[in-house]
């Protein structure tokens, strides 16, 4: 059959000389060999890490890396809670969740320490490709908070001048000036911060490419292990019974996120810790719309443009627990709110087409301090996790790793992250 | 241009003018933007974020291969909109209208 030549099609004779379709993103590494995570779980370890989430698998590449011998038990598989379902934003400014209902000048000591822990947690996020030799999709976009009312301005007002005496650049922008740095904004607002510290990464790669490295510094990680019971022996040291056998530890941690009280039961602790389901949103691409993440002083929103041009928007909205194992299912009222204000700040997602929306966990202590550190209750016993853990887990995971591995030392770890801080026993079940 | 024929006894409905890539075109109503950009010849109605061409596949709404900008509101199933008069149609160039692109559409 002769073939026609085709007549000249605007959409494909392009002039511009299109990147070769092979031409995709820098090869990701290798993950993490299921033959190894498969493999039989050690008999003895010093360290035992129990969590496969980011602040997990971050504590094992530390220790791993400090020659510490250590082994990560994950109950399923990696990164699949809190820690991979998180819409993947820095959180550097102050935020609703640490302002609802109170004065910000009558919290401004705490505010001023939690501020700079997370400008430190943003610091060692800015070095981690480097570190881990790998693409984590890290953006230093820069971060703007909203205001819609007077009084939400004022706000920022008084969160800047915190901001500035904890070492945090921001600025508040109003106005004409406000138009013309975020055009894409509402034009009613009254104004927003804008935080050059702050940006995004991608959740699903992180938690994965820590554990790959401390496989290759010696560290044993293993899925599929749920721990069912510890034994706390005379002698010291933990027998930790799992779905897949036995392994004695000399220390033990507790990087369950979320779940951190039903690992704690097992020796008789509760800490502060609750969990609570939220609702993340992803849209089609689109044409670069705007580069800064986006928040909202007195609403539930994170909206940010990632890398491949999707809208991810978040910001907490809440999702319905479901079932014996902690899951969470969508409801669609959060999905509509969390879009309602992600369309009411940026007006040109309206015509935007939502595509996923999926639920994922959320892990906070009651104080929202984070909890890491040894237990004064049960020697040996070691908690971490933090609430806005993707922002703050890898300084905590390297923070508690520094003290594990040179116990002698002075623990760079302040009193108020005790895991015992308000110590109870676990209450008493009939 | 190459235009496609139709089998005797079929009727199209009423022609109307639309836009297509800033050129005047005749369509006809009862028709999909997909069909009408095939009765205007070219297969491909856009080039990927990769530089890619791609048509009209599944011609069902699943795929989501013949995606065009129609009205101004990039990825729309060209198999899935019904013509109106007046419609202004633009094949794509990644994720905006061909012609429009910008540098950063390549990228991803």
């Amino acid at each position: 059959m002769a073939s026609s030549p085709l007549p000249p099609n605007p959409a494909i004779d392009m002039p511009t000389g299109h990147p070769d379709s092979s031409h995709v993103a820098p090869t990701a590494p290798a993950w993490l060999a299921l033959t190894e995570t498969s493999a039989a779980l050690p008999t003895d370890t010093d360290v035992l890490v129990i969590g496969g989430g980011l602040i997990g698998c971050a504590l094992t590449y530390y220790l791993a890396r400090a020659g510490v011998e250590v082994t990560l038990l994950e109950r399923g598989e990696l990164n699949r809670a809190a820690s991979g379902t998180n819409a993947g934003s820095f959180h550097l400014q102050i935020a609703i969740h640490q302002l609802t209902g109170l004065e910000v000048d009558s919290l401004a000591d705490r505010l001023l320490t939690e501020i700079r822990l997370y400008v430190e947690g943003a610091r060692l996020w800015e070095e981690l490709e480097t570190e881990l030799q790998g693409s984590l999709e890290m953006h230093t976009t820069g971060g703007l908070m909203v205001a819609e009312t007077d009084a939400e301005l004022a706000l920022l007002h008084a969160k800047q001048r915190i901001e500035a005496d904890a070492g945090l650049e921001t600025h508040v922008l109003e106005g004409a000036e406000l138009r013309s740095f975020a055009p894409f904004l509402a034009d009613d607002l009254k104004g927003a911060t804008y935080c050059p510290a702050e940006g995004h990464a991608n959740p699903l790669l992180a938690a994965p490419l820590y554990a790959l490295r401390a496989s290759q510094a010696g560290a044993a990680i293993r899925t599929n292990a749920a721990v069912h019971s510890i034994d706390i022996g005379t002698q010291g040291g933990f027998t930790v019974h799992t779905a897949r056998g036995r392994v004695r530890a000399a220390r033990i941690v507790n990087a369950a996120g979320g779940w951190t009280n039903e690992v704690a039961a097992m020796i008789g602790q509760h800490h502060p810790v609750r969990r609570d389901g939220l609702h993340v949103n992803v849209t089609e691409p689109r044409e670069r719309l705007l580069t800064p993440l986006v928040q909202h002083i007195g609403r539930r929103l994170t909206l940010k443009q990632a890398s491949n041009n999707t809208f991810i928007i978040g910001g907490g909205w809440p999702s319905r627990a479901h079932g014996a194992d902690g899951g969470y299912r969508t409801v669609w009222e959060s999905t509509a709110g969390n879009v309602g204000v992600a369309v009411r700040v940026v007006p040109a997602l309206a015509d935007v087409r939502l595509l996923r929306t999926w639920s994922g966990a959320l892990a906070f202590t009651d104080d929202l301090e984070p909890l890491v550190g040894a237990s004064r209750r049960v020697p040996g016993y070691f908690t971490c996790m933090a609430t806005t853990g993707f922002t703050l887990g890898p300084l905590m995971a390297r923070m508690l790793a520094e003290t594990l591995a040179h116990p002698a030392a002075r623990s760079p770890l302040p009193d108020h992250f005790a895991p015992d801080r308000t110590a109870s026993a676990a209450p008493a079940h009939p | 241009m190459r235009r496609a024929t139709l089998p005797a006894g079929v009727r199209r409905g009423p022609a109307v003018t639309v836009n297509v890539d800033g050129t005047p075109r005749q369509a006809h109503l009862g028709e999909t933007v997909a069909a009408a950009l095939m009765a205007d010849g070219g297969p491909a109605v856009r080039v990927t974020r990769g530089g890619e061409p791609r048509g009209i596949y599944c011609g069902m709404g699943v795929c989501f291969e013949c995606l065009v900008v129609v009205d101004g509101v990039p990825n729309t199933r060209a198999c899935m909109t019904w013509i109106r008069d007046g419609m202004d149609i633009r094949h794509m160039d990644g994720l905006a209208a061909a012609g429009l692109t910008k540098e950063n559409d390549h990228d991803a």
